[in-house]
């Protein structure tokens, strides 16, 4: 069996971060890199059913620059067996890579590897679109399931049985035919440190470099209908009360004002 | 001594505030620090009056409180404080379970947890450098992207510490197969009394160098010096984490299980013994539905060969009549069985409201003595019909009991006492120690010169008489004679 996990280098600003007037980004240098917290867990879930089950690759793929190898390492310290990574001239000049241009990417990539299940996050903590998985579900035509909280596959009957969490604290219990795409909730499980002999193992395994026309495709699979106009800070509002008073008359007020708030009742 | 007598009025205002600071009995502290960093508040000093082990009736309210934020701000208070014979008590997360930083004397709680930078990760030599005030679990979490960990933190590592685990020389279920966490320390940067900075230790793995004041610190619960920075030594985290659990039908097997499993070499990473009653503790609490049975509880680490190491400590435990042995096949599930045990110091507390815990037990033995240790300790709570729960590190040769007792009733209070110092005295008979890991603090007093015998506690104390002449830090611990309200300072004649 074969399972591609998709992964994504994400960046976070800094706390005094600045984003000048008409700036479309924030500046490299406001920014730390990681891996995508939800990644973190479909990297553990798919090495998880490798060791489960013999016979199982685990490969990861990732569209960014080659900077990004080094937070892609991580999931082979953790027992990713290789890595796969897509950049390209077109795609450095591209601001803003939507879905659609992801998924027809990773699309690619899964005819190329022919995986029989594709692990991705629900989100990005950076985009946030959560759309990736799903939108190159359709793409490829696989079955699919989100938010998935639990998975227990059936590697001979090609099932897998998914608790998919909905609003409200709502579960459903799904079973998804493979091939399959997942977008793997965080919690799912508790995803490992990385040994510090995994870590050096890591740097022997393979990250495979691909350009678009390797995948056979064309600048143009970055066109999108959407564009970035403009990035901002937002205002943010918060307000204090002080109380003044003796510890008595400071609760009594505390308590007041939580009653007015509807926090309590009285 | 601790103020009295204090105006109510005063408690309503800003205790941090300069002029409050100033009209108290310590003005030069706002010359010291900076505003908001020294406090007379009342809360303030409730909050410092003592720590996780002080009964409210034990509770002192220190008379400041100083948050200073480095090395040269420790220094001045301390000079300070030490000429005009004002005691400095360290006070970090406050998680010591002997009473250790209760500021026995009151004087300044100087308070250590906004020093809590990681300074330095050099993980090509498997090293960290840390403020004092960096809580265990932050210093771990900071080493693990480079597949490094720090071994000896206590169960209490994420609440606590590392200068209070260096003062109180904390271990921790880990320490089994990988130490205390004296082992764990390489250099120390320490404020003596009298504010004299001092570097002890090196950062080469060894050194031959001199006395060797880095040790001398570790441990000394806070009355030598206050450690301001700590260059700690990192383990790699290994390839193979597995873990589980096994029931045993009595205890004599549980403990005689462990003791073969430690005798025979079996490289286990935490080895932890539940007797009965903690189990059942433990089950009241979370609901388990598992059998109040004898529990041991393993976790095993390795590069490579786990599953064999497994297999021969099942086999071990089996000729022990092992009635039940789960391993955990992933870390969730290793995570639920070990449920029981992480959750047990709530357990025990909440075990029954009419009933506490007198002190926390710490008694250790060497390895062999082991079974017989928890057997007496069994033994002594149906003698005298009190409820002591057995737990803790077993591997160590570490048995944490509480002695549960009635708080009303005198007489129960002193057959739990009685209980409580036969056991000690049992374990130092059989050259254990009164205590593996929390420290004497005010606690344990008592049993130092069984343990050390008078020759080496009056050497201890012309240390901490030679280092600190005025008894102006910590006062009030690890010696016999404070007990009575006796300071160091008084050289102790022979007949007392
Ligand atoms: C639930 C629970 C579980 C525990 N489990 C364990 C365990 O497994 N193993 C174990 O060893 N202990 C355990 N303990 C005890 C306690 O957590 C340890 O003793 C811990 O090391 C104390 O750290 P602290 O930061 O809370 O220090 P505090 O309690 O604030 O201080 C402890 C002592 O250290 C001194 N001190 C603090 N900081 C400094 C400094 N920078 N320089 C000089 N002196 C200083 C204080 O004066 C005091 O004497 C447990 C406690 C609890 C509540």
């Amino acid at each position: 069996m074969k399972i591609l996990v998709t992964v994504k280098e994400v960046a976070e600003a800094a706390d005094d971060f600045e984003l000048p007037d008409g700036a479309l980004d924030i500046d490299e240098r406001y920014l730390e890199y990681d891996l995508n917290e939800w990644d973190e867990y479909g990297v553990e879930e798919g090495v998880q059913i490798a060791e489960e089950n013999e016979d199982t690759e685990v490969v990861s793929v990732t569209i960014g620059p080659e900077r990004s190898e080094e937070t892609i390492r991580m999931a082979l310290a953790k027992g990713v067996d290789r890595a796969i990574r897509i950049w390209d001239d077109a795609l450095e000049d591209v601001a803003f890579l939507d879905v659609e241009a992801r998924a027809r990417i990773l699309a690619a990539v899964v005819a190329e590897e022919d995986p029989d299940l594709v692990l991705t996050g629900v989100q990005a903590n950076d985009d946030g679109f959560g759309a990736t998985g799903i939108a190159l579900a359709d793409r490829i035509d696989f079955e699919w399931a989100a938010v998935v909280n639990h998975l227990d596959l059936d590697v001979e009957g090609g099932l897998a049985h998914v608790h998919r969490e909905l609003e409200g604290g709502v579960e459903e219990l799904t079973d998804v035919e493979l091939p399959a795409v997942l977008s793997i909730q965080t919690g799912i499980n508790e995803p490992r440190y990385a040994s510090l002999r995994g870590i050096r193992q890591a740097q022997s395994k393979e990250i495979v470099p691909y350009e678009l026309a390797d995948l056979d495709l064309d600048a143009d699979v970055t066109d999108s209908p959407l564009s970035l106009t403009s990035m901002y800070e937002p205002e943010t509002e918060s307000s204090a009360t002080v109380f003044e008073g003796s510890p008595e008359e400071e609760a009594d007020q505390l308590g007041e004002l939580l009653g007015e708030m509807g926090v309590v009742e009285g | 001594m601790a103020s009295e007598g204090e105006h109510a009025s005063d408690d309503d205002r800003d205790g941090t505030s300069d002029e409050r600071v100033a009209e108290g009995e310590y003005p030069f502290l706002v010359d010291l620090l900076d505003s908001g960093r020294v406090s007379v508040g009342s809360s303030d000093r409730e909050n410092h009056a003592g720590d996780w082990g002080t009964p409210d009736d034990r509770k002192v309210r220190p008379d400041a409180v100083v948050w200073p934020e480095s090395a040269a701000e420790v220094s001045g208070v301390l000079e300070a404080a030490n000429e005009r014979g004002i005691p400095v008590t360290p006070y970090a997360a406050g998680t010591g379970l002997e009473g250790n930083a209760t500021p026995a004397y009151g004087g300044i709680s100087m308070d250590l947890t906004r020093m809590d930078a990681i300074l330095d990760v050099r993980p090509d030599d498997f090293q960290v450098d840390v403020e004092a005030g960096a809580i265990g679990s932050t210093v771990d979490e900071a080493v693990s992207s480079d597949g490094l960990t720090f071994p000896p933190l206590p169960s209490s590592g994420d609440i606590s510490t590392i200068g209070g685990m260096i003062a109180t020389d904390a271990s921790g279920m880990q320490t089994v197969r990988y130490g205390e966490v004296r082992d764990w320390v390489l250099e120390l940067e320490a404020v003596l009394a009298d504010g004299t900075v001092i570097t002890a230790g090196s950062k080469a793995v060894k050194t031959s160098s001199g006395y060797n004041l880095k040790d001398l610190l570790v441990g000394s619960e806070g009355t030598l010096g206050v450690v301001t920075r700590a260059t700690l030594r990192l383990a790699g985290r290994p390839e193979q984490i597995r873990g589980g659990r096994a029931i045993f039908e009595t205890l004599d097997d549980a403990a005689a299980a462990v003791f073969d499993a430690v005798r025979s070499g079996v490289d286990v990473a935490r080895i932890e013994l539940l007797d009965d009653t903690t189990v059942a503790m433990a089950n009241a609490y979370l609901d388990t539905g598992l059998p109040d049975a004898p529990m041991v509880f393993l976790e095993f680490h390795a590069n490579h060969g786990i599953d064999e190491e497994i297999d021969f400590c099942r086999g071990i435990f089996e000729a022990h009549d092992v009635a039940e042995f789960e391993m955990a096949a992933e870390e969730a599930e290793m995570a639920k069985l070990w449920q029981a045990r992480r959750e047990l110091a709530y357990a025990v507390e909440s075990y029954d409201p009419d009933l506490v815990s007198l002190h926390p037990g710490d008694v250790t033995v060497p390895i062999s003595k082991y079974p017989e240790m928890v057997r007496y300790i069994k033994e002594l709570s149906a003698e005298y019909d009190l409820l002591a729960p057995c737990f803790g590190h077993a591997g160590d040769g570490n048995v944490h009991y509480s002695v549960m007792v009635d708080p009303e009733s005198d007489a129960e209070r002193e057959r739990g006492e009685e209980v409580y110092r036969e056991i000690v005295e049992r374990a130092i008979e059989w050259g254990g120690t009164a205590t593996g890991e929390h420290g004497i603090g005010q606690g344990k007093r008592e049993y130092l010169e069984a343990e050390h015998g008078p020759e080496s506690v009056e050497t201890m104390r012309t240390i901490k008489r030679a280092l600190d002449p005025n008894d102006t830090l910590n006062p009030g611990k690890i010696f016999p004679e404070t007990a009575e309200g006796k300071r160091v300072t008084v050289p102790a004649t022979s007949d007392d």
